[in-house]
């Protein structure tokens, strides 16, 4: 079998692939405008010919006969696809000339300058998607007002990557909303289609938008502005007074030392951390482009372990979007496909794709390219297809050009079970089940119902069988139908079931919905289900990492522990976080979000980056709470308890609240005692709730214990009961934190199947014991 | 550990009564329970959870009463939770759901 071209995939019209490809290049040609002189294109073609020879280590002239062959291949002109190379970063150690020196800059737009990582603006960041969410807003944008009268753009969220860049700064002289409200210093509310003239942020011109002063206590310290999708939304008063506030608070962000710079979804706190978790492969998250525009993605993350068959940098990669990086992938529909992943959330593959698409000079002919939803992005990563695996697709190509549903009936329990492509096949939904043995013969046209009587009878005579027969579909429709089937007989010679396969022979049959796939993903999902397990374990292990030794914050000694669930497939909700804050402050955390498995672990990450955003605003433990519990309405529907402190360390005070939470423990001088319990629900109970807040006073000596419930239920303990158990056991402590937290995990005396957390926090000093 | 679910209609609700012990192992059935009555029921019709021989209720099961408490008002359907056992009360204390829930004591002293 030849490898698939890009005429060939699926039958597709040829004239539609080349539209998708001239699509590619239309966005290369944004940056082609000084590339448009005759004398240039030659210039282009040379250069472009000078990269491949580079690359390919061909010669000039095989180089040249390799572009002119790509061009008459896909019906673009050679100097389009000339840049096309030449936009390519060049990789290290390589030249951009045959002659060796350096070349005109590359024909694309210059990289953001590189940054130096900080928690502060990641915070920002954060902060500003907790603002869309809480707000049901689309885009979000903080500029910094400078000494020279510009805005520096400090933080987004929803903004493409291309938006991001074009609003980094904004010169006092140039017209716009944000300029504007920064010299007036009164917030703009507009609503409704805007003039032609004005040139907004964001692709949504039509939709509402803010755009509101921050104050800092003496000036005027920055910009706001919010947008809103759709054309004619209102936004309700409470959002616009919820807006108002959280535009308050931003000022705290702008008041902190910030580098200006522009910040893209790729460097989203979590991407960070997934390093660990990834050993291949590309995470990407949508984009939202200009309508009409394809959709597009950018690559966040590249994992450690994946080499870019170019040869690029995984920083050369990063931020960069996926039509750029590898725009002949997209020829072949990745970019459908991806985005169809993200609608329904089941992966795909795309098989026999040449292995040229990744940019691969040499190496195996061919590749399959997986799609994987992989939180709210998706993993993509390709491997080089085998014998056997071209085998394998060889086969699963028949089977899904064949149109195939399986089929099996219990003589045991009397059930009959149906593969999904059956469903689609009899026209049936999976809710309403299978249809039984005994009434096929209903569904099936009354002249063939002889035939499918022969067919039953025969199998329960043990015999393997073929018929084919007329199906009448619930609208009335009439398909052609093999049916395959063949006994089970069990050891002792009883026969257990039947089984086999429908396949369906009318011609309006669409191959995309493929057996194979469906076949697959029964085959799979137990060792799917495994590796998703796998990964949220590995997840939990790499946000929530157990120090080796105590962590020091704020002046404090910090031990935790994290004990996950007995079961393996009861991943738990339990969480902690530790955070310096801007002005030596701590945020304390501890949590437990309902449920177990992905949608607890997804639960819990959003509820831990939305409090770090939130925590950045300097507001207090109770309207953290009160943010936190709103969205969990808006966004993410999880509920659970929470603790949230926040730690001054110039006045020892802990200022906490809690939703629904345990209260802490606090062991002061050899006694220890529970902490009075201040009024406050858990999280996703009342959209309105309150949390009130409490201030405790530490001393030197002093070890406060916060807890999740796994470690002290029991049942038939009451609960006071248990608490002041562990107030006991949590009185003999001693002073270092992480001997104390092993001995209060050693006492537990827990029953439960629940995963368990601790954190145990000392003020130095105090009497020794 | 075993958990006993019975759904029975009265006249203005439908009652979903529990008996045992609800922990992870065993919130999935109370929770389908709760939803199945939530879809059933219109309103003025309500949905009671009887939680009076619930020896044990874990923080998955107070989420359980959260998500159908959600579901309840989205439909205008009354949601009322009937518990008896000490420790479930003082998790419905602890939790605040009982600021929010519809609680209703029955008598017995456990």
């Amino acid at each position: 079998m030849k490898a698939q071209r890009p005429a060939d995939l699926n039958g597709a019209d040829p004239h539609e692939r080349l539209l998708a490809l001239a699509a590619v290049i239309e966005r290369q040609q944004r940056e082609l405008e000084i590339l448009s002189a005759r004398q240039a294109e030659r210039a282009i073609v040379c250069l472009a010919e000078g990269v491949l020879v580079e690359q390919l280590h061909c010669t000039p002239a095989e180089a040249a006969t390799h572009l002119r062959e790509l061009a008459a291949r896909t019906g673009v002109k050679a100097v389009e696809l000339a840049a096309d190379v030449i936009g390519e970063p060049v990789g290290a150690g390589r030249t951009q000339l045959t002659g060796g020196e350096p070349g005109p800059p590359p024909a694309r737009p210059p990289e953001a300058p590189d940054e130096p990582a900080g928690e502060q603006r990641e915070l920002g960041d954060a902060l500003l998607a907790q603002v869309l969410q809480l707000t049901e807003a689309a885009a979000a944008a903080l500029w910094q007002l400078q000494p020279d009268g510009a805005l520096e753009f400090v933080a987004g969220s929803g903004l493409s990557a291309l938006e991001t860049s074009r609003w980094r700064r904004i010169p006092p002289q140039m017209d716009s909303f944000a300029q504007r409200v920064a010299q007036q210093g009164q917030p703009l509310w507009l609503t409704g289609p805007l003039p032609v003239a004005e040139q907004p942020l964001s692709p949504w011109a039509g939709g509402a938008r803010a755009v509101l002063p921050v104050r800092g206590p003496a000036a005027l310290l920055g910009v706001l502005e919010v947008v809103w999708a759709g054309d004619d939304h209102a936004v309700p008063p409470s959002v616009r007074r919820r807006l108002a506030t959280l535009a308050e608070v931003t000022a705290h962000v702008l008041a902190s030392s910030f580098v200006a710079g522009a910040r893209t979804p790729s460097g989203r706190p979590e991407n960070t951390w997934l390093g660990a978790v990834l050993d291949s492969g590309l995470l990407v998250q949508p984009l939202r482009g200009e309508p009409g525009e394809q959709p597009d993605f950018e690559i966040t993350h590249v994992a450690a372990g994946f080499t870019d068959p170019a040869g690029r940098t995984h920083r050369q990669l990063v931020g960069r979007s996926l039509v750029r990086a590898y725009p002949m992938l997209t020829v072949y529909g990745i970019l459908d496909r991806a985005t169809e992943v993200l609608r329904t959330g089941v992966p795909c593959r795309l098989e026999r794709i040449p292995s040229s698409a990744t940019g691969e000079a040499a190496g195996a002919a061919e590749v399959t390219v997986r799609i994987v939803p992989f939180l709210d992005g998706l993993l993509i990563d390709w491997r080089p297809g085998t014998d056997a695996d071209r085998l394998a697709s060889l086969l699963s190509d028949i089977q899904r050009l064949g149109g195939l549903g399986g089929w099996e009936h219990s003589l045991v329990t009397g059930e009959t079970t149906w593969t999904d492509q059956t469903f689609v096949l009899f026209g049936i939904a999976r809710a309403e089940g299978a249809v039984g043995w005994a009434e096929l013969a209903e569904h099936v046209h009354p002249e063939d119902t002889p035939i499918v009587e022969h067919f039953q009878s025969t199998l329960l005579q043990r015999r393997p069988v073929t018929a084919t027969f007329r199906l009448i579909r619930p609208e009335g429709t009439l398909r052609q139908v093999r049916a395959h089937g063949e006994p089970v007989v069990a050891d002792n010679g009883t026969l257990v079931a039947v089984r086999g396969i429908y396949q369906d022979l009318s011609a309006q049959y669409h191959s995309q919905v493929a057996l194979a796939a469906t076949q697959d993903r029964l085959a799979d999902t137990e060792q799917r289900a495994q590796q998703q397990y796998r990964i949220v374990r590995e997840l939990q292990h790499a946000i929530m990492p157990i120090a080796a030794g105590p962590v020091h914050v704020a002046g404090l000694d910090i031990a935790v522990r994290y004990r996950p669930a007995e079961s393996e497939h009861a991943v738990g909700g339990d969480w902690y976080d530790v955070v310096a804050l801007p002005g030596d402050q701590a945020l304390l955390v501890i949590g437990d979000v309902a449920g177990h498995g992905i949608d607890a672990a997804q639960g819990m990450v959003a509820l831990r980056s939305a409090l770090r955003g939130l925590a950045s605003t300097g507001a207090g433990p109770g309207q953290l709470l009160a943010w936190l519990n709103a969205t969990t309405f808006t966004g993410n529907r999880t509920n659970g308890t929470v603790l949230c402190g926040l730690y001054d360390p110039a006045a020892r005070q802990l200022r906490w609240a809690r939703a629904g939470h345990l209260p802490p423990v606090l062991v002061r001088d050899g006694s220890a005692a529970v902490l009075a319990e201040p009024h406050g629900m858990m999280l996703g109970a009342d959209p309105d709730a309150d949390f009130e807040e409490t201030t405790t006073a530490l001393r030197e000596g002093d070890t406060l214990v916060l807890y999740t419930d796994g470690l002290i239920e029991r049942r038939g303990v009451l609960l006071d009961e248990s608490l002041d158990r562990l107030a006991r056991v949590a009185a003999d402590g001693g002073t270092d934190v992480e001997d104390f937290s092993d001995r209060l995990l050693g006492h537990a005396t827990a029953d439960t199947d629940d995963d368990t957390c601790l954190i145990v926090i000392r003020v130095p000093g105090g009497p020794r014991r | 550990m075993q958990l006993l679910i019975t759904t029975e209609r009265a006249a203005d609700a439908f009652i979903v009564r529990t008996q045992g012990e609800v922990d992870l192992s065993t919130v999935d059935q109370l929770d389908s329970a709760l939803a199945d009555a939530c879809s059933t029921a219109a309103p003025p019709m309500a949905v009671v959870a009887d939680l009076s021989d619930v020896t044990f209720l874990s923080s998955s099961g107070l989420s359980t009463l959260v998500k159908t408490h959600q579901r309840c008002e989205e439909k205008g359907v009354p949601f009322r939770v009937v518990v008896a056992h000490a420790g479930v009360r003082r998790g419905l204390e602890v939790t605040g759901l009982d600021q929010v829930l519809d609680v209703r004591h029955n008598g017995l002293e456990h």
